[in-house]
């Protein structure tokens, strides 16, 4: 047992963040968000860092950095405010389709060049950013119960696109698909995985997210001044923002082991990147709800920025496992847990009704 | 990264399973703080310390195994899955103990860490007072330079085990009032000295588990200081260091708690009480949340990159997850069949919680100490 962090990842990591800074800060990222030459430039950068690369295995020109790595570039992604479907593009995509490398071998190693932008459907059948994406993956489970998981170009999918607060991140629910460019059959397992690192990649990002709106509403707390003190001095400030922090430290590590567990393929992968995505949905609404308020009215204003990654939180909140969802699956696995124990139990009570137990 | 045990580890577990299976007393124990309480723990604690288990992260010497800190988590694992007895030694060696080694001359470390381990010396702690509790800097409690040692005098207050302790640990006041945190010095004295009176404190549920200790005219020799005089509040704080260090940290209490939670659900809470069963579920995903972080902070420690705000993260959300914890076993029992020892059990654990989120620095000062540490804000007071 060790959770001694991977070095190279955090130094990666601390890369990627200087060159989102550059690309990124200021008054750059909402034109980013704005004009999609902005946003393929990003791209670019983003290419020539290798960083659709991180998740394609090396057989396939990727770079196969592993989920352990991945979680902190995609925190470094929420926290910079990158518009787009970048999550699904760099994580998501690739990790499902490598699960089939014998079928997408040749999607790989395009992705991996950064010359393919694939995205990904979730379960509620929303998409987001579909407008910058070339192509579309699809789960489905027919009525017989098999599942499938398949690749369309964009322009065999019809989207409609759904109202949202998030400039950055259109979101659309697909209504119509025409024929896929390939399709395979998926397995429960296959489908739990793919399932499991969407929710694990926008847990990570949505991370990533609040820590950006904690170091603004800090930032802020520490310079504003009222009754003639730095308002950061209040307790009434300070303790709120503490509770944020906490949910924000509490879940890195859950993403850390959930992205050990997906990546090593055990079975409790599924249960920990859910607890992950809820950890992470928890400190994010407590986040952008206590930054909001800390800042007073200027915070609910559009010229200044918390709004952005208030936004986000919502996106993100929304896509790959919402609160409900993961809370749903959490409990019935739970409730697995406890009926299978209590089977146990009546027939161990059958069993063994003469000994005495043990009180202590 | 490496979230299963390794053989080794694997090794020591089942070799503390297999121990703790045939040596955690059977049977109900006597109400804490009775004496039958005080003797089967001292029993218990020599039982620990003739295995090897009762200090295993201290130095051979001193009666420990030099084990890393993940070995003791686990054994804190095994200890606390097999329900093993709460211990009144506790206080001594997780707070006094490691200051000791810190602090101590070698004769300090000869005489007082065997014995303390052993379970034959139950420490006290002496800091609080009627007039000095989260304000700890403001002690009035005098220690005046006589002849040969020290004479102290005032009264110490909430003093844990003092009813059944042996000696005491506490901060007192060498300089003058207005020097505050700079005018204290660490002393260690019998509480069976001439002028030392102890009061013990019924807690709520009427067991005796505290006291107020007054010191009138108490001579103390001058080997009877920690450290040096005045130096009291970095000594003490080297001491609030490791009471929030991973010895009150320890994911063990919290995840065997958490874990006999889940047992109390049942058909009926099931089909009837959807609600509690998602408080269980949210309780037991945070004490696995904390197990996480703690694994994290140990490795962090141990390559040198502790966190500043660590310790009080941890702290703030075991002793809240705690009282969460046997809340929600309350409203469990008063739904679901369970036998009077079952209740009994829980009755004592949720009054043992309740005071979590007091001792060691309150939630406030926590909060206080991570929004300066980790946030970078101004104090707030």
């Amino acid at each position: 047992m060790d959770f001694t962090p991977d070095h190279d990842a955090a130094d990666l990591a601390a890369g990627l963040r200087d060159l989102l800074s550059a690309q990124l800060d200021g008054l750059a990222l909402r034109k980013t968000i704005a004009e999609r030459g902005d946003r393929d430039a990003l791209w670019r950068a983003l290419s020539d860092q290798g960083v659709p690369a991180m998740l394609v295995p090396e057989q396939f020109e990727g770079l196969e950095l592993g989920w352990s790595a991945a979680v902190l570039v995609l925190e470094e992604l929420g926290r910079s405010g990158a518009p787009g479907s970048l999550i699904d593009v760099l994580a998501v995509a690739p990790d499902a389709l490598a699960q089939f490398g014998d079928q997408f071998g040749a999607v790989l190693e395009r992705i991996a060049e950064g010359d393919f932008k694939v995205g990904v459907v979730d379960r509620s059948g929303r998409v987001c950013a579909p407008a910058d994406l070339d192509a579309l993956l699809i789960s489905a489970r027919a009525s017989n119960g098999k599942c499938t998981l398949a690749l369309y170009a964009i322009d065999q999918v019809t989207v409609q696109s759904i109202p949202t607060l998030d400039e950055g991140v259109p979101v659309g629910r697909v209504v119509g698909a025409g024929a896929a460019d390939l399709q395979v059959a998926v397995t429960e397992t296959e489908s739990e995985r793919i399932e499991a690192a969407a929710m694990l990649a926008t847990a990570a990002a949505l991370i990533g997210v609040s820590r950006r709106m904690l170091s603004i509403t800090t930032d802020y707390v520490s310079q504003r001044l009222a009754f003639g003190k730095i308002i950061g001095s209040f307790q009434a400030i300070q303790h709120p923002l503490v509770e944020v922090a906490l949910r924000i430290e509490v879940a890195a590590p859950i993403i850390q082991a959930a992205a050990w567990s997906v990546a090593q393929g055990r079975a409790d992968a599924r249960e920990r990147a859910a607890h992950a995505k809820l950890a992470a949905i928890q400190a994010s609404s407590l986040a952008w709800r206590v930054c909001l308020q800390s800042h007073g009215a200027i915070g609910y204003t559009a010229e200044y920025d918390l709004q952005i990654w208030l936004k986000r939180s919502l996106t993100l909140a929304a896509q790959h496992g919402s609160e409900a969802e993961v809370r749903r699956l959490l409990r019935m696995l739970m409730i697995e847990r406890v009926e299978s124990r209590n089977l146990d139990t009546a027939a161990a009570d059958v069993d063994f009704r003469s000994e005495p137990a043990k009180s202590r | 990264m490496n979230l299963d045990l390794t053989p080794a580890q694997a090794e020591f577990l089942a070799d503390a399973e297999t121990w703790l299976a045939a040596n955690v007393p059977a049977g109900s124990y006597a109400p804490p703080g009775s004496p039958e309480d005080v003797a089967q723990s001292r029993t218990w604690d020599r039982t620990l310390f003739d295995a090897g288990w009762s200090v295993l992260t201290w130095p051979k010497e001193y009666g420990g195994r030099d084990s890393s800190i993940i070995d003791w988590l686990l054994f804190e694992d095994a200890y606390h899955g097999a329900h093993a007895p709460y211990r009144l030694s506790s206080n001594g060696i997780s707070l006094l103990g490691p200051t000791v080694m810190e602090y101590g001359t070698d004769r300090q470390k000869d005489e007082i860490l065997r014995p303390m381990a052993r379970g034959d010396v139950i420490w006290a702690q002496a800091w609080s007072e009627p007039g000095a509790g989260s304000d700890l800097a403001s002690v009035t409690s005098r220690a005046t330079s006589v002849a040969g040692g020290y004479r102290l005098d005032g009264r110490k207050i909430w003093s844990s085990h003092a009813p059944s302790a042996d000696m005491a640990f506490g901060l007192f006041r060498t300089g003058a009032q207005e020097e505050r945190h700079r005018g204290l010095t660490y002393i260690l004295v019998p509480l069976d000295s001439p002028g030392i009176t102890i009061e013990p404190i019924r807690r709520l549920d009427g067991l005796a588990s505290f006291a107020e200790i007054t010191f009138d005219n108490v001579f103390v020799p001058d080997d009877a200081l920690l450290g040096g005089a005045g130096q009291g509040w970095s000594v003490a704080m080297a001491t609030t260091g490791s009471e929030r260090g991973f010895a009150l940290r320890s994911p063990g209490r919290i995840v065997g708690a958490a874990k006999r939670l889940e047992q109390l659900v049942d058909a009926t809470t099931l089909s009837q009480y959807p609600d509690l069963v998602d408080e269980v579920l949210k309780v037991n995903l945070d004490a696995e949340a904390f197990r996480l972080h703690v694994l994290q902070s140990v490795s962090r420690v141990t390559s040198g990159a502790s966190s500043p705000a660590d310790s009080s993260l941890e702290k703030l959300f075991w002793s809240e997850l705690e009282v969460r914890l046997n809340t929600l076993a309350l409203q469990l029992l008063a739904v679901t069949e369970a036998s009077p020892e079952t209740t009994s059990q829980w009755l004592e654990s949720f009054v043992a919680a309740l005071p979590g989120t007091i001792w060691g620095g309150t939630s406030e000062i926590q909060r206080n100490i991570v929004a300066q540490r980790l946030l970078k804000l101004p104090r707030s007071y």
